[in-house]
């Protein structure tokens, strides 16, 4: 149990976190998306989603690009390599803490 | 994301280590949470395939396919005639890339947002293997219709698709015109893999999508130039149709986000 106990400490925090999970579940299965997808992904509210994704990107796990599809505004997110590597992390720690 | 062949070996193992550990119960539930993950990470993919942009594709391709047969029966012996069947053949080739383009465009970006997709090592492979596999299909095929094809290719020079039936149709006759059909049915299985627990009328769709190829050959005997048409018609109408009544639904069920207020 203590085995158990320790690998559940050493999950990260940072991913753990049920909302971010989601987010960072969402991103690691593509390239890159905008903010309207992610938002129909998570059905979070925006308010939410920008917190989550301000702590991701100050981990250094989500990279966020302002930019302009034709005079419309667009925020693309992707994973960084960082944020893959975490999150397969995750998933290794999350099988080894049961 | 991981190979999910090697990821179901994993499983194995680790569910024959816990079972010796005695501690099942706890893997089952951290699999649970590893397969919801999963999930999640799958979702994005069906929007490419749930609103029915791969059918309509797939179905116009067909609908041209049979023109290109029809056009050099219906129209008049001319230089145009083949002309005009080369520009159907070139719209079959274009039609799926283009629906695709458009859903893309058009559909899923203003309702779902932008996406787009990691294409890794394993997408390289798929896409080699399989072009791997349909040319060697497609020379299989050639090598082993070549002699029925040199009896054949007077007749369709002659008007072959409306002249009548000659004969009973050969062995591989059969045998190319079920298994257009069952490609196709297969086909239609993977576009709808996603929404057909859903739309439960899609069953429909794939019995007559498998099943009326055999039909077609009984009411008009003949050769494979000769039958292709309307099996090609049929399929292309019934992929088209299905792929329609989905972006109806998807359009209904998937509204554009409203302004949100200044």
């Amino acid at each position: 149990m203590n085995e158990q106990l320790r690998a559940i400490s050493e999950l990260d925090r940072v991913i753990h976190e049920p909302g971010r999970l989601m987010i960072v579940a969402v991103l690691a299965a593509v390239k890159e998306c905008d903010f309207l997808f992610l938002r129909n992904e998570t059905e979070m509210n925006k308010g939410n989603l920008s917190s989550h994704l301000s702590k991701l990107e100050a981990a250094g796990y989500v990279e966020i690009e302002k930019t302009y599809r034709g005079k419309v505004p667009m925020t693309l997110l992707r994973l960084t390599r960082k944020g893959r590597i975490a999150f397969d992390e995750y998933r290794k720690g999350l099988f080894a803490a049961f | 994301m991981k190979n999910p062949i090697a990821q179901y070996i994993q499983f194995v193992r680790n569910i024959e280590r816990a079972k010796r550990e005695g501690r099942t119960g706890e893997l089952l539930k951290a699999a649970r949470e590893n397969a919801e993950l999963q999930k999640i990470m799958m979702r994005p993919r069906q929007y490419t395939v749930i609103n029915g942009a791969g059918e309509i594709g797939w179905g116009t391709a067909w609908l041209y396919f049979a023109s290109s047969s029809y056009a050099s029966v219906v129209l008049p012996a001319s230089p145009w005639r083949g002309h005009i069947g080369m520009f159907f053949l070139l719209c079959a080739c274009l039609a799926m890339p283009v629906c695709l383009w458009a859903s893309k465009k058009f559909v899923i970006q203003p309702r779902i947002g932008y996406v787009a997709f990691r294409r890794g090592k394993s997408w390289w492979t798929g896409i080699i293997v399989s072009m791997v596999v349909a040319a060697g299909i497609s020379i299989a095929l050639s090598l082993w219709l070549l002699p029925e094809m040199i009896h054949v290719a007077p007749l369709s020079a002659n008007h072959a698709v409306a002249a009548p039936a000659s004969g009973t149709p050969s062995r591989s006759d059969h045998l190319l015109i079920t298994g257009v059909g069952l490609m196709n049915a297969i086909l239609y299985l993977m576009f709808n893999a996603v929404s057909i627990k859903e739309h439960r009328w899609k069953w429909i769709c794939f019995v007559l999508i498998l099943v009326m190829p055999p039909v077609i050959i009984h009411l008009q005997p003949g050769n494979y130039l000769q039958m292709s048409p309307p099996v090609m018609l049929f399929q292309g109408s019934v992929y088209f149709l299905s792929g329609v009544i989905t972006l109806v639904w998807f359009l209904r069920h998937h509204q554009p986000p409203a302004p949100e207020a200044e």
